[in-house]
């Protein structure tokens, strides 16, 4: 079966892709246009940061968790399996003498 | 050396702590870095976790982790997350880490400011990934 022709949107997609990629590899070889992605991301880094903090101060004032709240508890579930796992180590040492 | 396994982390690390440039490319970045390679039912079903820190302008320290959760834990400055192929890519010279960056399709946790801005670096990590001959354990497989 021949192969499936690439409708319009694909194509054009596929071409503004290709052409991306080749501005940001342009830019990202030239030392300004690295130090201007560098500040462009930091700007945005700090906005996220100030918009997560927003989220839970509203969330909290809600009564309801915020993603700090889920992050200490994915924190605390780590830290209680690898001292599972940790025990199973030293009981299994322990079987063995 | 098969990727990610203990002997070729070893071999890299060794590498690139020989690289004169690294101190420079380490200053001022945040104390310890991990390192997720996402599971790939297929290719690479156990996906691998790896946690290093630098101290004085080198690594000074730095393990593979038993489990990708214990991330979560150790909270590292950088979390850098991607799935198995794109790694092969990126480590192959096939894809540009800082693009995939940018692109979201490698996932930083931290400070991504700081690593674009030496990203002109990067020669030190690819010099030494070229020095390690690393074999891929979905080729390794066939």
């Amino acid at each position: 079966m021949s192969e499936r022709r690439k409708g319009i949107p694909e194509a054009i997609l596929e071409q503004g892709t290709r052409m991306a990629t080749r501005a940001a590899k342009v830019v990202l070889d030239d030392p300004r246009g690295q130090e201007a992605i560098a500040a462009a991301v930091g700007a945005a880094q700090k906005g996220k940061r100030k918009l997560e903090e927003v989220q839970g101060r509203v969330l909290r004032a809600a009564g309801l968790p915020s993603k700090g709240d889920y992050d200490d508890v994915a924190r605390s579930m780590a830290r209680l399996k690898r001292k599972i796992r940790d025990l199973s180590k030293h009981v299994d040492e322990g079987r063995k003498r | 050396m098969l990727f990610a396994s203990e002997p070729w982390l070893a071999a890299v690390v060794a590498a690139v702590n020989r690289h004169p440039d690294l101190a420079r490319a380490l200053a001022g970045l945040g104390s310890d870095l991990a390192a997720v390679v996402e599971r790939d039912r297929n290719l690479f079903s156990t996906g691998a976790a790896i946690w290093g820190r630098q101290e004085r302008g080198g690594i000074a320290e730095w393990r593979l982790l038993e489990d990708e959760d214990d991330v979560l834990e150790l909270e590292p400055a950088y979390v850098v997350r991607a799935p198995y192929l794109l790694w092969k890519e990126i480590l192959q010279g096939r894809a540009d880490p800082v693009q995939a960056a940018l692109s979201g399709r490698v996932k930083v946790k931290g400070d991504l400011e700081g690593l674009v801005r030496r990203s002109a670096y990067r020669y030190i990590l690819d010099e030494a990934l070229r020095s390690v001959p690393t074999e891929f354990p979905d080729e390794v497989k066939r």
